[in-house]
């Protein structure tokens, strides 16, 4: 938690408010009005709140700061986001065995280990949730899911990260698997089929071409064996698919 | 078994003309003999698979409950024993996929157990004319094989007999996982037990159902490859001479991937990886093979081998040679 | 007819009151027809509510009374003492359940208003119907059964025994001692668990008033509290255990060898054999399945017997004593008990379904009982832990939680593995010094005395402690690799062992299905039978005289068992002192003017308490057997049967008030 007071003259109480929320790792911004302090930001990223103080503290408008490491009193917002989402509420049964994370082929290269991130979730980290690359290298092996002696869906859990990622705008950026993913999904939009070379192409195009080389043997070979189809295929109902996105995205697209 | 068992058929993407054209083709071939009558969904869409379901959740269900809706309604006429016109419908519908088979069971159990989300679903369905009552029931092509078709029925049918060839069984992990509505998915025993049936022998085989990273070679290639590695170090330290799959991207990933695998980790790894029905196929169709010539350059062209990158000679020659040397001896 | 009807509604506190308006209800109440007086009360069964009740009886001459408040199930027994301490028959009250039925079920306040008036209506209307009932004693036999013989089973009878009454143990292996006998040292004193136990042991074989009845298994119950028949298999020893001196000269005599269950299959031992050195009784027995002259004998063949008459050429002699008998034949005995302590014990988890720790087909790769029995001095291996290949390992990990605490097989915490595998490592170091131990835990249950002292004693003799449930155990190079996420360091541990020890669960025995139908025991969801009440009442059963104590109740270590014992034995003696108990007046019993003798009934009854008498020809019911179900009455084609309290008028009169 961090408090301020604004300076003299320091604008407004709504543009302080305002530039406080632009910032991804706030989680709440609360005006304050009585005692020293003038406005509360709650930060969900504990380990970077010096950080972010001091980044508050550039602002002009900010008179004097304080960090108070106390969490925020209200109940989880995070946690209660994740449990409202249907099989979320599995979250709260783990008891942090760690046989999810053991079982995982690509744990070592998770920022956070599917254990962790449960963890993490229930101490309301949402910020270094969503941020981290853990779900995005998930590889929905499910080895985890038919191991855990608590009936946790885990690997369901790491593709709810991925969609309230993006909800709220916290994308990782450094793994290239979501644009792949969107790559992927326009695929299906526009034709009701994925071509599997035109999405490669779109993919290599928006991260970095270079990337592409590498696969050449593998792609040469492919062709070769008559396993590249180079056409897009379109179906007949390609209609009905933008029918259906269109009525999901105007219901919100979320459950 | 007699007549033919009638499925819905749901190829995937991969299945129908991208990566895995062969495993469509070998289907093709084996179905008939297997008694399995296939009829192919008309107008399916792409089922969604992870990527969308990762992105957008309604949006992903809707794009699989289309298939749904549309299995749903499908009636086929088919003439029975005394030839007369018979209408079937609420078939099965069958899927060789293995992501394919987890997104279509993923979205029906999805609406079984969230009657809210199904309103949304049929809203959605609505706008393009469709509806889903709930009624379907998805199934992997190898289960059908396994308990429809069933082993003694294949059994009788094996004319060319793997002659001891060691295959590894790789069950990949969505066949078993997050739910196995047969065998034991701590210990899957139903591919070795075909691969026995069909005249071969079943290694032992630790990564059996082990991820092969699925898509994540595109965007993760060298975490995908460590993978992969490792699968195919399994198969080859236990004496595999190739290994056996029930999913094109197992089967893309282990096969396409083998030259960058060894160029990675300097190894000379040259294991052909068979989709399953490729195998049944070599086993129960009584062709004559024109291999009189050792090392045959050509793979031919059925059963879709010769879209097999890593060469399938080697077992063709196992399974031709064998029998072409032994009658040379005698 | 002149009945004074007095009617009592409780507050229950805020349970009741809370959401029935109580006022509403009273003034209701007055209403009903030979209703004397409608009181209400915050507590009704406490000291002052039962004392309201007992002056109005006396000082109104109240004839029938009817109290609204909690489940029947909570109080009936309470408030038809007050009727009978104030000199009214307890089969004149009805209770109302306006709490668990009422109350507790909505927040709709007019709601439940409204449903209790119509359960008070129900319950005044009734209880005009009902009548006075005998309430009949029958005397207690002072013998007790007690089924199995391990240490709470031997504690149990030990208890009684010593206060002079008679026990039966029943115990189905040849000798008793149970799982007890098979550890090597007990937690946290690190006992020898052999010599605590065998002198308790030798008191139970040579109690005048205790009848060891081994190698038996029970075949039959029936009857009642107080009065049980019990029909006891005792299975043939072929070894006349008079005569037999134990002496072991049969078993290393006999030419076949079997898998020995209670060296867990580690070893071997002959078709002929004592089960242990401490063996109680220490007599031998012939394994018939195996022994190769009783098989032989089916077919018509004499063939060895190597054991009785030994080896003439080399002249060694057989049995001295003459005791191997192969004329002996299974016998059933009855006998008459007057209760029954349930001692059966557990079943160890097998973990081959767990494919992933490779018990089965990995090499090194144990159980904890496996364990117990080759750290055992008198084990398999001489007290040495051992590799397959004979070498002592280097190096253990101990897996925590296996089977239990686990959504695939017992989701139960089976409490004492925690406890068992610190001793492990405390006895693997005092095995083979140098070893490294390592433990993999989730979390570390130490609650008894002394508990987590000895949790702090193995900290320090330098066990590493890591807390990550493994994924799998794998073989490499000659090592097992575990293979687990460190949660507390949050990093991988990927550790090469010789040796891992599996921390299996307890689970019920097998058979628990079988017990439970032999003497109506229920089970609870963990599969362990269910006791009376999980707090207040742990070792009765809803089965009056019949109690479980001990692992059959649910995991529980070593202190806990005898406790539970001794806690049944107490009770037992209690009904023996008594020597008298009260039989439920809610029976049922046949007109036998109208009864036709057509025997419906009494081939329906689940209870065997109606007998037919073949000269007068009709049915007759066992009041003392009969539970008043009321399968008979509502069967009865002549409706010649009455369920006492449960006559046809009651329940009309009951529907009646509910409904207008």
């Amino acid at each position: 938690m961090i408090r301020m007071k604004r300076a003299n003259g320091g604008g407004n109480r709504e543009v302080a408010l305002k530039g406080l929320k632009a910032m991804p790792e706030v989680e709440a911004v609360m005006p304050v009005f009585s005692g020293d302090y003038d406005v509360i930001a709650m930060v969900d990223a504990p380990v970077k709140v010096e950080e972010i103080a001091k980044r508050i503290e550039a602002l002009e408008w900010v008179k004097s700061l304080q960090v108070l490491k106390v969490e925020p009193a209200a109940p989880n917002p995070f946690l209660e986001e994740v449990c409202s989402l249907p099989g979320g509420e599995c979250v709260r049964w783990c008891m942090q065995c760690g046989m999810c994370s053991a079982s995982c082929p690509n744990a070592s290269k998770m920022d956070y280990s599917p254990r962790k991130i449960i963890a993490l979730i229930r101490a309301g980290r949402r910020y270094d949730v969503l941020t981290s690359n853990s779900m995005w290298v998930c590889a929905s092996c499910y080895l985890c899911t038919a191991r855990c002696p608590k009936d946790v869906k885990i690997t369901e859990l790491m593709h709810s990260l991925e969609r309230l990622a993006a909800q709220h705008g916290l994308r990782n950026t450094a793994v290239a698997t979501p644009i792949m993913y969107e790559a992927f999904v326009d695929s299906i939009r526009g034709n009701g089929r994925v071509h599997e070379v035109g999405m490669m192409m779109r993919f290599y195009l928006k991260t970095n071409p270079f990337a592409a080389l590498r696969m050449v043997p593998v792609a040469s070979q492919l062709m070769l064996h008559r396993r590249m189809a180079f056409m897009p295929r379109r179906i007949k109902g390609a209609e009905q698919i933008k029918a259906m996105v269109k009525k999901a995205q105007a219901l919100g697209g979320e459950r | 078994m007699k007549g033919f068992s009638y499925f819905l058929y749901f190829p995937g993407c991969s299945s129908a003309e991208g990566t895995a054209v062969g495993y469509g083709q070998s289907i093709k071939e084996v179905s008939g003999p297997l008694g399995l009558a296939l009829v192919e969904l008309e107008d399916w869409n792409c089922c969604g698979s992870t990527p969308y379901g990762s992105t957008r959740e309604l949006e992903s269900l809707c794009i699989a409950a289309r298939n749904l809706a549309l299995a749903e309604k499908t009636k086929i006429t088919v003439l029975d024993e005394d030839s007369k016109p018979v209408e079937k419908n609420g078939l099965d519908l069958v899927t060789p996929c293995s992501s394919c088979y987890t997104t279509l069971k993923r979205a029906v159990s999805l609406m079984r157990d969230y009657p809210d989300l199904k309103h949304k679903v049929d809203e959605c369905l609505a706008a393009a004319g469709l509806e889903y009552k709930g009624k379907v029931k998805v199934r992997h092509l190898f289960e059908v094989v396994y308990n429809d078709v069933g082993l003694e029925f294949i059994k009788s049918k094996v004319v060319n007999p793997l002659n001891g060839l060691k295959v590894a069984a790789y069950y990949g992990c969505q066949l078993l996982r997050p739910e196995a509505s047969f065998d034991n998915p701590r210990n899957p025993q139903s591919l070795g037990q075909l691969i026995t049936t069909l005249g071969g022998e079943s290694v032992p085989f630790h990564q059996k159902d082990r991820c092969c990273g699925s898509s994540l070679v595109i965007p993760e290639l060298d975490l995908a490859l460590g993978l992969i590695h490792e699968i195919l170090e399994s198969a080859a330290s236990n004496g595999a001479q190739c290994i056996v799959t029930l999913c094109p991207l197992c089967q893309t990933n282990l096969d396409a991937y083998q030259s960058l695998v060894n160029s990675k980790f300097k190894t000379k790894y040259n294991l052909p990886v068979l989709f399953f029905t490729q195998l049944i196929g070599l086993a129960i169709i009584p062709k004559v093979f024109p291999i009189h010539i050792p090392k045959y350059p050509i793979v031919p062209e059925y059963l879709g081998l010769h879209t097999n990158i890593v060469s399938p000679n080697p077992v063709l020659e196992h399974l031709f040679m064998t029998r072409f040397y032994a009658a040379q001896r005698s | 007819m002149d009945r004074k009807i007095g009617v009592y509604i409780c507050h229950c506190g805020s349970n009741i009151a809370g959401t029935v308006d109580v006022g509403a209800v009273i003034e209701f109440a007055k209403g009903l027809p030979c209703v004397a007086v409608a009181r209400d009360y915050k507590y009704m069964c406490s000291d002052p509510g039962q004392e309201l009740i007992k002056q109005d009886i006396k000082e109104m001459g109240l004839n029938r009374v009817v109290v609204a408040s909690c489940s029947p199930t909570m109080h009936e027994r309470t408030f038809r003492r007050v009727c009978e301490g104030a000199g009214l028959n307890p089969y004149l009250f009805q209770m109302a359940n306006i709490r668990e039925h009422c109350s507790w079920i909505t927040e709709d306040r007019a709601a439940a208003t409204e449903k209790a008036k119509a359960l008070v209506s129900a319950a005044v209307r009734r209880v005009y119907y009902q009548e006075p009932l005998q309430i009949n004693e029958v005397p207690v036999n002072p013998n007790t059964l007690v089924v199995g013989g391990g240490v709470a089973g031997i504690q149990a009878a030990l208890e009684i025994a010593n206060s002079g009454h008679k026990v039966y143990l029943v115990e189905r292996e040849p000798s008793i001692g149970g799982h007890m006998i098979q550890l090597d040292k007990t937690f946290p004193t690190l006992d020898c668990s052999a010599c605590i136990l065998t002198p308790k042991m030798s008191e139970v074989g040579s109690h005048p008033n205790i009848e060891l009845l081994s190698y038996s298994e029970i075949a039959e119950v029936s009857g009642y509290v107080g009065n049980f028949k019990v029909k006891v298999k005792r299975k043939a020893r072929y070894v006349d255990e008079k005569k037999c001196t134990g002496c072991g000269r049969c078993q290393e005599l006999c030419p076949t060898k079997v898998s020995n269950n209670f060296e867990l299959g580690l070893t071997q031992r002959k078709a002929i054999y004592i089960p242990f050195a401490q063996a109680v009784p220490n007599k031998a027995v012939i394994d018939a399945e195996h022994c190769r002259h009783l098989q032989g004998r089916k077919e018509g063949k004499d063939l060895c017997r190597l054991c009785q008459k030994g080896i003439e050429k080399k002249g060694i002699p057989g049995c001295e004593a003459g005791a191997i008998d192969f004329d002996q034949v299974d016998k059933v005995i009855e006998i008459e008990v007057g209760n029954i302590i349930i001692a059966t014990g557990y079943d160890t988890f097998d973990p081959t379904p767990h494919y992933q720790y490779g018990y089965g087909y990995l090499d090194n790769v144990i159980t904890s009982l496996e364990f117990e029995r080759m750290i055992n001095a008198s084990g398999p291996t001489g007290g040495k832990l051992l590799l397959k290949n004979g070498s002592e390992p280097k190096s253990v990990a101990i897996i925590h939680c296996v089977g239990s605490r686990d959504s695939h097989y017992h989701e139960y915490c089976s409490q004492i593995c925690c406890m068992y595998s610190m001793k492990f490592s405390h006895l693997i170091r005092e095995h083979i010094p140098g070893v490294k131990v390592y433990e993999f835990y989730i979390d570390l249950r130490a609650v008894g005395k002394a508990y987590e002292e000895f949790y702090n004693r193995i900290l320090d003799e330098g066990t590493v402690f890591i807390r990550g449930r493994p994924s799998e155990v794998v073989q490499q190079n000659g090592h097992l690799l575990v293979k687990a996420e460190d949660t507390l360091a949050d990093c991988e541990r990927l550790m090469p062992v010789d040796m891992v020890v599996l921390s299996t669960a307890l689970q019920p025995r097998s058979d628990a299905e079988e017990i439970g139908r032999l003497f109506s025991l229920s089970r609870s969801a963990d599969g362990f039978f269910l006791e009376r009440h999980p707090k207040l009442d742990p070792v009765a059963t809803m089965s009056d005289g019949i109690y479980v104590v001990g692992c059959c109740q649910s995991p529980k270590d070593i202190p806990h068992s005898v406790v539970q014992a001794s806690a049944a034995a107490a009770r037992v003696l209690a009904l023996i002192g008594k020597g008298k108990v009260q039989i439920e007046a809610i029976t049922a019993s046949v007109n036998e003017e109208l009864c036709s003798g057509c025997k419906i009934c009494s081939t329906l009854c689940p209870y065997n308490a109606i007998s037919f008498d073949e000269e007068k020809m009709v049915s007759r019911v066992n009041e003392a057997l009969c539970k008043g179900c009321g399968t008979c009455v509502s069967a009865c084609p002549s409706g010649a049967i009455t369920g006492r309290h449960f006559t046809t008028n009651q329940i009309m009169a009951e529907i009646e008030g509910v409904l207008v």
